[in-house]
């Protein structure tokens, strides 16, 4: 897809809304630990501000269970934020943080469900659409809103289809999608919600140099953007997890209502519960793909 | 283009002859001033109305009032609709483009806001309601200045007698101690009331469609029933008893109203609306005005050109369904008004007849509907006896509803003899501009009644009902020797002439006639007031031309052909083609020349073409007929030309219109493309100019045009003059056997040379 | 027929040139001075174009110099007029050293001192240059939107000021130096009386604000000079200043004299507010003082607009400054003034009037373009059509018409002199025009004398 939109912007007057990844379970077993990580984030986020006296920065922390907003420059209450001064900065946010934390393991406690092990990545993206949406309707000259997800946790496949509508979302309102994936693999999702929006996706090799990275990279505005060269991404991996048993495969059986996608041939969609019509068993046959009609 | 209206507003109410406005225009004086002297220093300072106070909630109020009686309003605001009404209703409009409106505030104006129900105390309580400031206390006083005697005294013809009627009996006391008005008075047998006045209840106002912005006990107020006290007086003498009460007299200039419901005298007219008839929003508001109490108003409608003035006509007969004189300017206006009646109506053929010098029919039965000109009515010379038998009648017959179509052309002077010679209950004056340069409207006022409703040119143009127009001013270089010539002392008589031929300005018309013709298959109309070079263009060009002397039925020929042929896409227009003329389906007009500054002629001829035509999406912005009327000016530069160009388009740029500039047609490289290429053909056009004699360059003489004298006052020449004294039979030409009667000012050649023309294209 | 009159252009154009330019004139050692305060640096940074700003951030953490050739395959080739104009300034500002190395290359590395500076604003926050007062002492601190009020005020009051001095209506409340200052460009000394506005200033009062703020400043920074005071103090204390924050009251008794002498004048432009309490006395910047260090293209256009103007060339201005009336009045005809609206109308009269002061008719167009009513701006255009055709065709009447001051010369004895007289017009190029037939010539002024030497040898 095109890289950065075709709108015109002037400058480099940027809202940056953070997702950023507080999974326990993720951080639990990361080589890389939290606070240092927090620590290069906050320089990070020090910068962008510095960068541009208007420029506003928002951070949504994407918890287990839920998903909230623990900062926003613009509405900081230290007016001192204009300097950008770290102290304030940093004592706002780690506090908003702590509180969230506490409260999202609070609530994977009561949720009978059980617990699950992935961030919500879905929750947060909407959230941080719904914010965005607010920004356009300030008035005629409004900052360029983007996106950045700070990830580590591997892709939730439930989510596939809230985090699918979400990036279409963005897509349509023309807001780039960044990813700086941390953990192990790649994930598929911010692949392809950075190809399809138009933003950059990158898995920093050393985490050590990750203020550096966040910074030339990720800090780069969208006006820049048309004319410097990032990173581009080496490949996306566009291949859907199947929801029966979250594999990653490239062929399968979809749902024709719902697009929902199985690897094996199943009698009722699980997601919208249509019932498919008779099969045939040979799975390896292409032409029977894609074929099944559900009778309603 | 826009030179600043320096004055331009006040001189409508400041330089009338008559004296009886005198004293109003003293006290406008005071309001007024003068103004438009830029050099004055203290000029702002008179202006500045920055002291006033401002609401709290301003932003939601639509206007500004200012003490000198100006009003603004801004046309984004929420409650733009029922504003525009409210002023258009007591203010006179000074311009209304697109964002923000301006309008006085003059006794004229509240006069007619009177007239049509407003009380005093709504008129201020509505303004205060709608202005952002405080009202200043000077216009408060003007207001009750203004409208304390107005509205007070109606004369209401019932059963054939003339009342003088009144709510209030100590006015009516006051008039009776006028002298002339007691010898009027016809004395009842058997009255009721005191002083020997009748009484009776006249019912209150309906649906003054500002019930929005009145609370309830002002609605309430202006629709309770009213009782009325009222004596007769003797119908020979109404014209007497009005001038009493005018302004310079006792100042309780009288209403007139038709309680048509309650006239049992005359004999119905059995007219409905057919159901297709269906009238837009304007119309029925304009309707609302008229017969807002349940009597019939007399006034003036104004709707732009090509907005169903008809049907507002037709209707306002069918309501009244009495019998209806209607007045048009000329028997092709008189066809099409028999045809709208038709078409509108379930009127039945022999109820309704046309009078011209053509045709002689009368209706059939106790009520009809007679459509005749002014001219036939007010002739004043010897007339066929079967003509004398028709004027007898309508002189005879009380007609429920004088119809009068384009008020603004025809000269007071007619007015008052047609009005005099026939009895009519209401009268109803149809009309486009209300701009006269002789500035007559306040005559009109009094004449007929007072201005009911005014619509708003870009306000229709939104809603699809006016063709968009795009207007543009094409500016022509004079050629070096026509300039030269132009500017010799000796050729001030050939001026017009010279500006008119020049052959630039002939190779921009051409080039505009082809490109509309077979780049977009437009009809096109070209107009020219100069007679010499209405017919050097049209033979040139070869198109079919009507002036003056072509025959109603050459002129039927030619406009069929223009309507239904594909071969004849273009026609020349003499004066004739101002007025009524209907040409629907033409979208193109080019002006080649005009009539000196007259704003009211610039806006007719607009009209022609204002017709919205296609389907009401594709004219709505984005559509592909968004802009389907062009509107071509032609000027020469550096000459007179220019100066009354800004001036005519006065007008229009007031109503929200604007002049694009073009300057560089046609473009360079047509060269021999196009006539008059070379310097032989310019020379020897130009020779022809000047070696044809004055008159024949001059201005067509057609009937007499009160604008025309007007604007040439310095020239008048010996046909306007015996107009002026009445003779205007004479000048007028009825034309139905295509001889010249009355073209004094033309050689017979020039005769001669247009019958072989028009033989041509027959 | 159209006046001849002077048709004249005006001859100077009024250049506003960005504070940031004047940073960058200053000598090396200064700004290298400069670059030891982070905020500096921090101020610095938000004033570069947006490139120049990545190009920093890029090089923060590279030690090595990096060629010129591999920076230029950072952006995009139809980037590349950008990528020259972002390093043109850095190393203007020296930020960016060129040398170049073993191979001839010219290379580029940031500077050490703002390197490690601007590191440590962004890690670990900045330093201001100073604290600002407790809030116990600063009672009565306005507030944000107060302050914006009064620095809107004190700036229209001082431009009023200043086309009222040339007025003479009232004396002028502006402080010698400032006067000074406007003399230079604005104003123009007369022997006696008032001085008079010049050409320029129309100009000037149709231009943008930030714009006008920085010729004020610029003026005031070259005339610092004369006053035997080392600019680039100036200079960096107004960038100190640009770092503080909106609002917040800063202790007077932590500035030198000089510096205190500086804020006073700068209260007159309204860039800061003077306060006294009971024992301490303190300034407040306001925004115009904090945005004295913004980049150019940022803060151009966020202001909203007030003017509307109709097919009919009326002139609506949602506005009550005295200052806006008195802009307007440059161009049109006031009619009216109302509690919050000024109605005018542009007609020639009104058009010539400002033509004769040197102001052009794309200045005037520009004006209202940039400060049209938010309600109009979405229209395009903004201004109508008719209007701004107009206005030009109005402003190329007055140069329909050439003059050049010539002589003319007839009754020729014969006619050979009179083709020599041709030809020798011809050789000075001051032939303008002649008829052979009458014999008749007309010549340039300027060679008059010589023609007139000409025809003297031939007798």
């Amino acid at each position: 897809m095109a890289s950065a939109p075709s709108k015109l912007y002037a400058d480099d007057v940027s809202v940056l809304v953070v997702l950023l990844d507080t999974n326990p379970f993720f951080w639990s077993s990361f080589a890389f630990p939290f606070s240092k990580f927090l620590s290069h984030f906050l320089s990070f986020l020090n910068s962008i501000l510095v960068l541009n006296q208007l420029n506003q920065v928002v951070v949504i922390a994407t918890g287990c269970n839920s998903c909230d907003y623990i900062y926003d420059s613009s509405m900081a209450t230290s007016p001192s934020i204009e300097s950008g001064r770290m102290p304030a900065l940093c004592s706002d946010l780690l506090q908003k943080l702590e509180e969230f934390v506490t409260r999202d393991e609070h609530l994977g406690k009561q949720d009978s469900l059980g617990p699950t092990t992935s961030s919500l990545l879905s929750g947060s993206l909407s959230m941080a659409l719904c914010y965005i949406q607010r920004i356009f309707r300030s008035g005629p000259l409004h900052p360029q809103p983007r996106i950045l997800c700070l990830q580590g946790s591997s892709d939730g496949p439930e989510q596939y289809v809230a985090i699918m509508n979400a990036i279409f979302s963005a897509q349509r309102s023309m807001v780039p999608i960044d990813s700086c994936y941390i953990g192990s693999n790649n994930s598929a999702f911010l692949q392809q919600a950075s190809y399809i929006t138009g933003g950059v996706y990158q898995k920093p090799q050393q985490l050590d140099g990750l203020f550096q990275y966040l910074l030339t990279v990720f800090a780069t505005d969208l006006h820049s953007r048309t004319f410097l060269q990032l990173p581009k991404s080496v490949g996306v991996d566009f291949r859907a997890s199947c929801f029966c048993h979250k594999k990653t495969i490239d062929m399968g059986y979809i749902c024709s209502v719902c697009l929902s996608i199985f690897c094996k041939h199943h009698k009722k969609c699980s997601t919208c519960g249509s019932v498919f019509g008779q099969a045939h068993a040979d799975v390896a046959s292409a032409s029977n793909l894609k074929r099944k009609t559900p009778e309603t | 283009m826009g030179h600043g209206e320096k004055g331009r507003q006040f001189k409508r109410l400041k330089s009338s002859a008559k004296e009886d406005h005198r004293k109003i225009v003293e006290d406008e004086d005071a309001y007024f001033g003068e103004e438009g002297d830029d050099d004055r220093p203290d000029d702002g300072k008179k202006r500045d109305f920055s002291k006033l106070e401002l609401k709290p909630d301003h932003p939601n109020r639509p206007l500004w009032a200012c003490a000198d009686g100006r009003i603004f309003l801004e046309t984004f605001s929420t409650l733009y609709k029922q504003a525009y009404d409210f002023l258009i209703a007591i203010a006179e409009p000074v311009c209304r483009p697109e964002s923000m409106h301006e309008y006085n505030l003059t006794p004229h104006s509240l006069y007619a806001a009177v007239s049509v129900g407003l009380e005093t105390e709504t008129i201020i309580a509505v303004l205060n309601k709608l202005s952002k400031t405080k009202l200043p206390k000077e216009m408060v006083d003007f207001i009750h200045s203004s409208t304390a005697n107005y509205g007070k005294v109606k004369l209401v013809l019932k059963k054939n007698k003339y009342f003088v009627e009144s709510p209030f009996p100590e006015v009516l006391k006051k008039l009776l101690n006028d002298g002339n008005i007691a010898k009027a008075r016809i004395n009842p047998e058997g009255s009721n009331g005191t002083d020997g006045f009748t009484i009776s209840k006249s019912m209150g106002e309906i649906g003054t469609g500002h019930e929005d912005l009145l609370n309830q006990a002002e609605v309430a107020a202006a629709a309770e029933e009213k009782e009325t006290h009222a004596f007769e007086i003797d119908p020979s003498q109404v014209e007497n008893v009005k001038q009493r009460c005018l302004p310079n007299a006792l100042n309780y200039p009288m209403l007139e109203e038709y309680d048509f419901r309650n006239d049992t005298v005359n004999p119905d007219l059995d007219i409905e609306l057919k159901p297709h008839a269906q009238p837009r929003p304007y119309q029925e508001k304009s309707l609302s005005k008229m017969f807002g109490n349940g009597r019939a108003r007399s006034g003036i409608i104004v709707l732009p050109c090509g907005a169903g003035k008809s049907l507002v006509g037709v209707s306002a007969a069918s309501r009244i369904k009495k019998s209806c004189l209607c007045l048009a300017t000329n028997a092709v206006s008189v066809d099409q008004w028999a045809f709208q009646f038709s078409l509108w109506s379930n009127i039945r053929e022999d109820q309704i007849c046309r009078f011209t010098s053509d045709s002689k029919e009368r209706f059939r039965g106790n009520a009809g509907v007679v459509v005749t000109t002014y001219n036939m009515v007010a002739f004043g010379g010897k007339r066929s006896e079967e003509s004398e038998k028709i004027i007898e009648e309508i002189r005879n017959r009380e007609w429920g509803l004088l119809l009068m179509d384009e008020v603004h052309v025809v000269p007071a002077h007619m007015f008052r003899k047609v009005i005099s010679i026939t009895k009519s209950h209401c009268k109803l004056g149809l009309t486009a501009t209300l701009v006269r340069e002789d500035e007559r409207i306040t005559d009109l006022n009094f004449l007929i009644g007072p201005k009911l409703y005014e619509a708003n040119w870009l306000d229709l143009v939104k809603g699809g009902f006016i063709a968009n127009v795009q207007c543009a001013e094409v500016w022509c270089p004079m050629t070096k020797e026509f300039f030269a010539e132009y500017l010799k002392k000796e050729n001030s008589k050939k001026k017009q002439a010279l500006y008119v031929m020049n052959p630039n300005k002939f190779r921009a018309c051409e080039f505009l006639i082809r490109f509309h013709e077979q780049q977009r298959g437009d009809k096109i109309i070209v107009f020219a007031d100069n007679l010499f070079a209405l017919t050097e263009y049209a033979m040139k060009l070869r198109k079919p031309m009507i002036y003056g002397a072509t025959s109603h039925v050459e002129r039927t020929k030619i406009l069929q052909a223009f309507k239904t042929s594909k071969e004849v896409n273009t026609i020349f227009l003499s004066k004739v083609g101002d007025n009524s003329i209907d040409i629907p389906e033409a979208n193109v007009i080019i002006q080649i020349s005009s009539h000196a500054g007259s704003r009211r002629q610039e806006a007719q001829r607009l009209g022609r073409i204002l017709r919205a035509k296609g389907k009401i999406q594709d004219r709505m912005p984005g559509g592909k007929e968004e802009y389907n009327a062009f509107f071509y000016s032609l000027v020469s530069t550096d000459t007179q030309e220019m100066y009354y160009s800004t001036k005519r388009q006065q007008f229009l740029i007031d109503q929200g219109y604007s002049f694009k500039v073009i300057t560089s047609l046609p473009p360079p490289d047509t060269g021999a493309d196009l006539s008059y290429h070379s310097l032989e053909e310019q020379l020897a056009l130009l020779g022809k100019v000047l070696s044809a004699g004055d008159d024949a360059v001059g201005l067509e003489q057609l009937e007499e045009d009160a604008d025309d004298i007007a604007l040439h006052k310095a020239r008048r020449s010996m046909g306007s003059m015996s107009a002026m004294s009445g003779a205007n039979g004479m000048v007028y030409m009825e034309y139905s056997t295509g001889r010249n009667k009355g073209m004094k000012n033309k050689p017979k050649e020039q005769a001669k040379r247009h019958y072989l023309f028009k033989r041509r294209f027959t | 027929m159209n006046s001849a009159s002077r048709g004249r252009m005006p001859q100077v154009k009024i250049i506003a040139k960005n504070f940031m330019d004047m940073v960058a004139s200053l000598p090396a050692m200064k700004l290298d001075k400069l670059y030891e305060n982070a905020f500096i640096c921090g101020a610095i940074l938000r004033s570069l174009p947006p490139l120049a700003k990545k190009y920093v951030i890029q090089m923060l953490y590279i030690d090595v110099p990096i060629t010129a050739k591999s920076m230029e395959e950072w952006v995009f080739p139809d980037g590349s007029s950008m990528h020259r104009v972002a390093i043109d300034r850095l190393i203007k500002l020296r930020i960016f050293t060129d040398t170049a190395d073993r191979r001839r290359e010219t290379t580029y590395r940031i500077n050490p001192t703002f390197q490690t500076n601007l590191q440590k604003l962004l890690t670990l926050g900045e330093v201001l240059p100073r604290e600002p007062m407790p809030s116990d002492i600063t009672v009565r601190l306005p507030s944000l939107e107060d302050l914006e009020v009064y620095a809107l005020e004190q700036w229209e009051c001082f431009l009023l000021q200043l086309i009222n001095s040339a007025q003479a209506e009232r004396p002028s409340n502006i402080s010698s130096s400032m006067m000074r200052i406007l003399q230079r460009g604005l104003l123009s000394q007369r022997e006696k009386g008032a001085p008079r506005l010049t050409e320029s200033v129309f100009q000037f009062l149709l231009m943008d604000t930030n714009a006008q703020l920085w010729y004020i400043i610029r003026e005031y920074i070259s005339n610092s000079e004369e006053r035997d005071v080392d600019p680039a103090d100036l200079i960096s204390f107004l960038l100190e200043l640009s770092c503080h924050v909106t609002g917040k009251a800063y202790n007077s008794n932590t500035l030198t004299e000089i510096q205190k002498s500086w804020i006073k004048d700068l209260t007159d432009l309204g860039l800061v507010k003077l306060q006294q309490g009971m024992n301490e006395s303190w300034f407040i910047p306001t925004k115009l003082a904090t945005n004295l260090s913004v980049c150019l293209t940022d803060s151009s256009s966020r202001k909203q607009g007030f003017v509307v103007v109709e097919t009919n060339f009326r002139l609506y201005a949602y506005s009550t400054s005295k200052l806006h009336c008195e802009i307007l009045r440059l161009f049109s005809r006031i009619e009216y003034q109302l509690p919050n609206l000024i109605v005018g109308a542009i007609t020639k009269e009104s058009l010539y009037n400002a033509f004769e002061n040197g102001i052009a008719a794309e200045q005037i167009i520009t004006f209202l373009q940039q400060n049209s009513h938010p309600r109009v701006a979405e229209r395009m255009p903004s201004i109508p059509e008719n209007v701004t055709d107009q206005i030009r065709l109005w402003e190329s009447d007055l140069n329909r018409v050439e003059m050049t001051p010539a002589h003319y010369y007839d009754e020729f004895p014969s006619r050979d002199v009179f083709e020599a007289a041709c030809d020798y017009a011809r050789e000075w190029n001051g032939l303008l025009w002649e008829d052979s037939k009458t014999m008749r010539l007309v010549v340039k002024a300027e060679i008059h004398m010589h023609m007139r030497e000409h025809l003297r040898r031939q007798k």
